[in-house]
């Protein structure tokens, strides 16, 4: 049938189709140019070696940067920690985020518009600002030190920041958003007849909400923990303000070995390995997505 | 237990929540209003401006609040533009290729700010370009095309192509198309774009810290620079600016989008 489109027909399509190519040229040059070239640069870079004295070597090609990352205590501590810190903040705001999220899916229209736009508002503001709170509260003489002091609970103040702690509490509040997002408009959407059904049948609440409402909203936990973790692992502002200099992330030792060592090939490659490392939880997820035992879940 | 009693309780969890959230920035806005030299709350209630007056006079932040102003300006006009013909291209036409495309311009939001801010400034560095204007500008228009793309591609795929259709067949130019039928039908997506990309470049930390300079120091690297060396309310009192910003912002937003139907699915 669509070979007997008419001449003209055809041409136009032909047309648009050539017009549609050449409007995305621009946004490919421009992330060919300042984005993919920019990250093989560094790539290439990360297997020449450097030395203090005679900087990058860039006739030799080498896995040492790799190997003094994933061997050496002090970074491979870091990457421990950066992983650890992450899944404790995914595991926070996933539980967190679950409760908000079925609280709101069962609230009124009106209360989860308000809510929403609530929980929304911090996202727009500066994680910089964000950071900066926090240390009015949590700095030993802020005022959430203040409080537990004057409740006579302990005697000297809490280690609440510069500590992975403070990292934690840092992180949760900047990222506990998208796990409600996520959870919460998984929930809102699934078919309120299936409860009733479960209910019908004689299963009790508690067991509805584990074999019916839980598993249904799997996608969302799925979706708001990968969102979490990733932003965790590439974290930079957070752990510089509230863990100091004592609690790097990855981030920050990519930082610190390239701007201010000045050692690019290794923050190179300490860059490249926290990309690896992201992408690879994002492949997973979608994978997780595609096969599996959720398989039937995500259709 | 029952559900209602569940519900209940859920609901004062959640406003423990809300408080967690809350309470940082609610303590800036209240220490920025402190007449005293330190960085603590008013003090019996007696409030002062006198750190929203320092500000003002402060050329630092003055200059690097400007300097924001302009590079964001700019970064989401070019990111708007670049991201409206590309989101066009990738949701109207069915290239072989496509989902390589997309991913493209999606993944500078993947990939961690700090390896993108890295690769870009030991790009600047070989290329002599660094501390320059230009390759903030760069580094922006990339950090911001993704938010584009989502925003106006998600609006554009609600749009019916057959409108474009009907207008190419009428004899319309493909240029008449574009400004007279598809812009019009996605004006609101491309201004949300727009805002989108000028707060997401407004606010950048991380990227901004690899590439900026002496010269190319943005508002948000000045104050993290500030918190850093120095500790008085003068910091406080441009958060408090931010966060009216940010209120602001999702107020607008609100208007133009809706933005809880963002996420909720449609009925």
């Amino acid at each position: 049938m669509f070979n007997k489109k008419p001449n003209r027909l055809r041409k136009a399509y032909a047309i648009r189709r050539l017009i549609h190519f050449v409007y995305v040229l621009p946004g490919v040059a421009i992330l060919l140019l300042f984005f993919v070239t920019p990250l093989a640069h560094t790539l290439k870079n990360s297997f020449h070696p450097f030395s203090r004295t005679r900087g990058v070597d860039a006739s030799v090609l080498i896995l040492d940067h790799y190997i003094k990352m994933l061997t050496d205590p002090y970074y491979l501590n870091i990457l421990i920690r950066t992983l650890r810190i992450s899944l404790i903040v995914t595991l926070i705001c996933v539980v967190v985020g679950y409760a908000i999220g079925y609280y709101l899916a069962n609230s009124s229209r009106r209360v989860q518009s308000i809510f929403i736009l609530t929980y929304l508002t911090p996202w727009f503001v500066s994680i910089i600002v964000k950071a900066f709170g926090w240390t009015l509260l949590l700095a030993p003489h802020g005022y959430a030190n203040k409080i537990i002091l004057w409740t006579g609970i302990v005697k000297s103040p809490l280690p609440l920041m510069w500590s992975e702690l403070g990292i934690v509490i840092g992180l949760v509040h900047g990222f506990l958003i998208f796990a409600i997002l996520a959870i919460f408009t998984c929930l809102v959407g699934q078919d309120p007849a299936l409860r009733s059904a479960a209910a019908n049948l004689g299963a009790s609440e508690w067991q509805t909400f584990r074999k019916v409402t839980l598993p249904l909203s799997l996608p969302g936990v799925l979706v708001g923990s990968v969102i979490v973790f990733t932003l965790s692992m590439s974290a930079f502002v957070t752990p510089t303000v509230l863990g100091g200099r004592r609690f790097p992330m990855m981030s920050n030792l990519a930082y610190n070995q390239s701007v201010v060592m000045l050692n690019w090939p290794l923050g190179g490659a300490i860059a490249i390995v926290l990309m690896l490392l992201t992408v690879a939880v994002v492949l997973g997820y979608q994978r997780l997505i595609v096969m599996g035992k959720w398989k039937v879940v995500f259709q | 237990m029952k559900a209602a009693s569940v519900q209940r309780a859920l609901g004062v969890f959640n406003m423990l929540v809300v408080l967690f959230i809350a309470a940082p920035l609610l303590f800036v806005v209240a220490v920025a209003f402190t007449p005293t030299e330190r960085l603590a709350l008013p003090p019996g209630g007696q409030l002062s401006l006198r750190w929203f007056e320092a500000l003002i006079h402060n050329q630092g932040f003055v200059k690097a609040f400007i300097r924001s102003c302009y590079l964001a300006v700019s970064a989401a006009s070019i990111s708007t533009t670049i991201g409206v013909l590309g989101a066009f291209g990738i949701v109207r036409h069915k290239f072989k290729y496509r989902n390589i495309l997309e991913t493209l311009f999606i993944s500078p939001l993947t990939i961690p700010a700090a390896v993108l801010g890295l690769a870009l400034l030991q790009f600047f560095l070989f290329l002599g370009w660094y501390d320059r204007f230009v390759s903030m500008l760069a580094a922006h228009v990339v950090v911001t095309i993704p938010y584009v793309i989502r925003v106006v591609g998600g609006s554009l795929q609600g749009v019916d192509e057959q409108y474009e259709l009907a207008a190419q067949n009428l004899g319309a130019t493909w240029f008449q198309v574009l400004s007279r039928v598809t812009v019009p039908l996605i004006r609101t997506a491309i201004l949300a774009g727009f805002l989108f990309a000028f707060l997401i470049s407004f606010d950048n930390v991380t990227v901004s810290m690899f590439v900026a300079g002496m010269n190319t120091e943005t508002l948000p690297i000045r104050m993290f620079n500030h918190v850093q060396d120095i500790n008085d309310p003068l910091i406080a009192a441009v958060s408090t600016a931010l966060i009216l910003l940010a209120v602001g912002a999702v107020v607008v937003f609100e208007q133009l989008l809706g933005l809880q139907k963002l996420f909720r699915p449609t009925e």
